[in-house]
């Protein structure tokens, strides 16, 4: 191309280009300075919308029996807690023996009440479950919590999910589906929710008053419970099944909601298969790190029980730790005492992850949620990650 | 134990943050770079959400250049820095869809190849052949100018400006002198571009809030061209195999990177002179930091009281405004693209392609629904799974619109935002989405704040303003980085936003760190 000749540009515009940043400078020159590290709007509402960390005040206590607990909890400050989407979780940082403990747990009260200034956490102790034995035995009154912002991805999403939604639950995965059934009732929340509660008896149903008191508030909740082994009036026998989910969906397009044990998961999976639900209308609450991950296709048996050296670097520090083949490496690294950031425990994410530099894992597909890059460059998320060898990691700090 | 010890410390491992690192690094230097976050990248970064991977910010990285003939951030990443990474090239530069000033509606699809787009120009809009070859030779000249400007910046005058070589750019680059700082739509009427065809070019740049009446030639006609001649390009494995590169390749020169890490201040003697950066892990010994840190914040709050900012800066980050702001939404579909009917990587739906009125909305939540949508697996099949697609909707601000929220109306607007966007775009496209959202994951200012911590949630820095140009903020490169020992690098540093700008400008910064260690 040839060069071109511009008729209407000449010298004074060159003298323009080169005045420019004279101008600019004169510009600043005649600015008063007024930001003095001023805290923005924007700033200040995703501060308390995603807090790094809340620390509460154990108001008051419900004991539901057979080891489980509910834990109202308010600011220390003073101050609302964050605000949540109902089925989210906190994370609970509790130490222990001087070692902190870091485990998700449902938050079983409605997002309406943190502008009440508090937020209720239901833990139900489970067999070797060393967080969730340790809060059951210990936690009192006036006691001191700490915990993560909310955080999770099992909550309604009005883009993606269909108006009825059928919401498949099983021992304490309810206090989520309790949560978003308070967070319609408050209009925080627009769906209809019919849920199949599955327990083993009458008696092993929680949170009966709160469903109820739901269920005068709103017509949109529907609450059906599923008895497994015993027979009473009102409630469905049986386990949750394809034909069950079909009598109460009807006609209508509905989306699934599964929040429970693995061993539901498995049963109900097979029966989402027979629904032909796509995985757009077939959502899982699934958190808590796989546990026995010798019974897993792939798994090399010769693992099994061994403790092997895991060499971990942490800002320019080594340690070198023991890490138990049946135990996921966050564990681990928990025993140590050195334990990073981390929360989810299923290796969706991603807040533990680090880098492998050398060594045999075992990572699960059902919980690998790495990002595509970080396979190929080595990275892994230690709470969905068991050593088959002895290993060399590199992790976040740990604060 | 004593402090552990580095010849540089890099606060932030964001685009600049990286290719300071690296460049500092290669340089035969220890470094150590810290980011507050369990991940490195900054914006350069990607979530999952059940089977699919978002990138999070990477739509189309302007001027990279092919093997062979990489342009200046190409030349940088691939020959300096010796970066692998997997480039895939985008054969189109966009589709727009709209009206406008004149009450014209227009559907059109520009390819690439300066070539092609004059053509398509002149078939779209009759008589735009002669002013789009005007447009593009000046574009050309620019791009030479910015290029030689940049491989020269390291003559200081004794006022603090660069030294350049007048009688080399009057007789090389006099078109470029004369054009390069007039506003963009007065350039275009001189050389007699039809309106219809200023409103087309114009939407690049309207959905990020640039008044074209205001806004330096320079920085259309830069992007243009590259655009145009090179190709926009994005990643095989997203933005965060991008980071992925940058990072193994600073590891490979012995850097060190430190995650999760928060710099709380950096120290200065009585003398002023730096001395380290003090971590949440510890004191770590360093004379020399580059904070990848919007200066504004690190003046405030980065810097212990021994450390003397000149009253110039604090008047420099007040005089400059927050730029650009956005809404992203993140979009899965259990659908193919071949299903969907999306034939398109990049569309503009500006409503109306008038860009004094775009201005004006883009500071309003109700009236600004201008957006743009990237769907990758056009162009990267392997974006998502197979039989699916993914693709990502903008809208930018130009205030802080969405300070005003509550907390409990903010999930509400996201989605009712959304549904405004995404009706408009089934609208202008006829294509059907909103019963296949398989994942869907929407972003505003707060969501970048909370994972930038920018003023406002700004990702792109300081706004590229008539009279805060790249080119003036670039002959003050030195100027504004007065602090012996400590400098800032980012979207809000000399050459203003963008991948290819902030990897620049991260290289630009450890020049000059470098050269203060060589005294």
């Amino acid at each position: 191309m040839s060069k071109v000749k511009l008729k209407k540009y000449g010298l004074k515009d060159i003298i323009y280009f080169t005045n420019k940043p004279k101008e600019r400078e004169k510009r600043i020159q005649e600015t008063v300075p007024s930001r003095s590290g001023a805290t923005f709007k924007c700033n200040i509402k995703a501060a308390q919308r995603h807090p790094d960390e809340q620390v509460f005040v154990i108001d008051s206590i419900k004991d539901h029996g057979k080891g489980v607990k509910t834990y109202k909890l308010i600011k220390k400050d003073g101050t609302n807690p964050a605000f949540f989407r109902a089925g989210q979780y906190v994370v609970i940082r509790q130490e222990i023996e001087g070692k902190l403990i870091a485990r998700p747990v449902s938050i079983s009260s409605g997002p309406a009440e943190t502008l009440e200034g508090r937020m209720d956490v239901t833990v139900k102790e489970v067999e070797n479950g060393f967080l969730s034995k340790y809060i059951i035995e210990n936690w009192k009154e006036g006691d001191e919590v700490r915990t993560s912002g909310p955080q999770g991805l099992f909550y309604y999403e009005g883009l993606r999910d269909e108006k009825h939604v059928i919401a498949c639950s099983g021992g304490s995965g309810i206090t989520p589906i309790l949560s978003m059934a308070k967070a319609i009732a408050s209009g925080d929340e627009d769906f209809r929710l019919t849920i199949l509660y599955g327990s083993r008896t009458k008696s092993d149903i929680l949170f009966a008053k709160e469903f109820n008191e739901v269920m005068k508030a709103t017509d949109k909740v529907e609450l059906v419970n599923v008895l497994s082994n015993s027979k009473a009036k009102g409630c469905e026998h049986g386990f949750i099944t394809a034909e069950l989910i079909k009598k109460y969906a009807g006609d209508d397009k509905f989306s699934l909601f599964a929040s429970g044990p693995q061993a539901m998961y498995n049963f109900l999976d097979a029966e989402a298969d027979k629904l032909e639900l796509d995985l757009k209308h077939y959502r899982k609450e699934i958190f808590g790190s796989i546990k026995e991950p010798w019974t897993l296709p792939g798994y090399p048996a010769e693992a099994k029980d061994k403790v092997f050296n895991l060499k971990v670097i942490m800002c320019g520090d080594e340690y070198n730790i023991p890490c138990n083949a049946n135990e996921n490496m966050i564990v681990a690294l928990e025993r140590a005492g050195i334990a990073g950031p981390n929360r989810c425990r299923g290796g969706v994410c991603g807040w533990c992850r680090s880098r492998l530099i050398s060594g045999e894992v075992f990572i699960p597909e059902l919980t690998d949620g790495r990002r595509g890059a970080d396979k190929e460059y080595g990275y892994i998320h230690p709470c969905a990650t068991f050593a088959l060898s002895d290993a060399v990691i590199e992790v976040p700090n740990r604060k | 134990m004593g402090n552990k010890k580095f010849d540089c410390v890099v606060i932030g491992a964001g685009l600049a943050g990286m290719s300071a690192a690296v460049t500092v690094a290669q340089a035969g230097k220890k470094v150590l770079l810290l980011d507050q976050h369990n991940l490195p990248g900054g914006c350069a970064s990607s979530f999952v959400r059940g089977r699919f991977e978002f990138d999070a910010s990477l739509h189309e990285f302007c001027g990279l250049g092919k093997p062979g003939e990489w342009a200046l951030p190409g030349r940088i990443m691939m020959e300096e820095h010796g970066l692998d990474i997997k480039w895939l090239w985008i054969p189109e530069m966009y589709r727009c869809i709209g009206t406008t000033r004149s009450g014209k509606h227009f559907d059109v699809k520009l390819p690439t190849g300066v070539d092609n787009v004059i053509e398509k120009m002149e078939e779209i809009v009759p008589g735009s052949r002669e002013p789009m070859k005007i447009f593009m030779s000046l574009a050309k000249e620019c791009v030479d100018a910015n290029d030689y400007f940049s491989e020269h910046m390291s003559t200081v005058k004794k006022d603090g400006f660069l030294k350049t070589d007048s009688l080399y750019f009057m007789k090389n680059f006099s078109n470029f002198l004369k054009v390069a700082e007039r506003p963009f739509n007065d350039v275009m009427r001189s050389i007699g571009m039809p309106e219809d065809a200023i409103d087309i070019l114009d939407v690049y740049w309207t959905y990020i809030g640039a008044d074209y009446s205001k806004m330096s030639f320079v920085h259309q006609a830069w992007m243009f061209y590259m655009y145009a001649k090179y190709e926009p390009t994005i990643t095989v494995d997203n933005a965060h195999g991008l980071t992925m590169a940058v990072i193994d390749r600073f590891r490979q020169l012995g850097g060190e990177l430190w995650l999760n890490t928060k710099a709380l201040k950096v120290c200065g003697d009585k003398d002023g002179n730096v001395i380290g950066v003090l971590t949440d892990v510890g004191m770590v010994d360093t004379n020399y930091v580059i904070a990848n840190v919007n200066p504004e914040i690190a003046y405030n709050r980065l810097l212990d009281e021994n450390i003397k900012v000149p009253q110039r800066e604090f008047k420099r980050v007040t005089a400059e405004k927050h730029g650009i702001r956005f809404f992203n939404a993140y979009v899965a579909c259990n659908k193919s693209i071949e299903e969907l009917g999306i034939k398109d990587y990049t569309i503009f739906m500006p409503g109306s392609f008038d860009n004094a009125q775009n201005i004006k909305d883009s500071k309003s939540y109700e009236d600004n629904t201008h957006s743009v949508v990237v769907i990758y697996n056009v162009v990267n099949p392997k974006a998502s799974p197979e039989g699916t697609t993914v693709m990502t909707f903008t809208i930018c601000y130009t205030e802080d619109v969405w300070g005003d929220f509550t907390q409990r109306e903010y999930v509400h607007r996201k989605e009712e935002l959304f549904r405004k966007v995404m009706d408009n775009f089934e609208k202008d496209t006829g294509i059907i989405i909103h019963d296949c959202i398989e994942e869907i994951e929407l972003a505003t200012p707060w969501t970048f704040a909370h994972f930038l911590n920018t003023p406002e949630g700004t990702t792109y820095g300081y706004m590229v303003d008539d009279w805060d140009t790249m080119l003036s903020r670039l002959m003050a490169i030195r100027k504004d980085q007065p602090i012996r020992g400590f400098k800032t690098c980012g979207a809000a540093g000399a050459r203003g936003d963008g991948y290819n700008m902030t990897y620049t400008n991260g290289h630009d910064i450890a020049k000059i760190i470098l050269e203060e260690m060589e005294g």
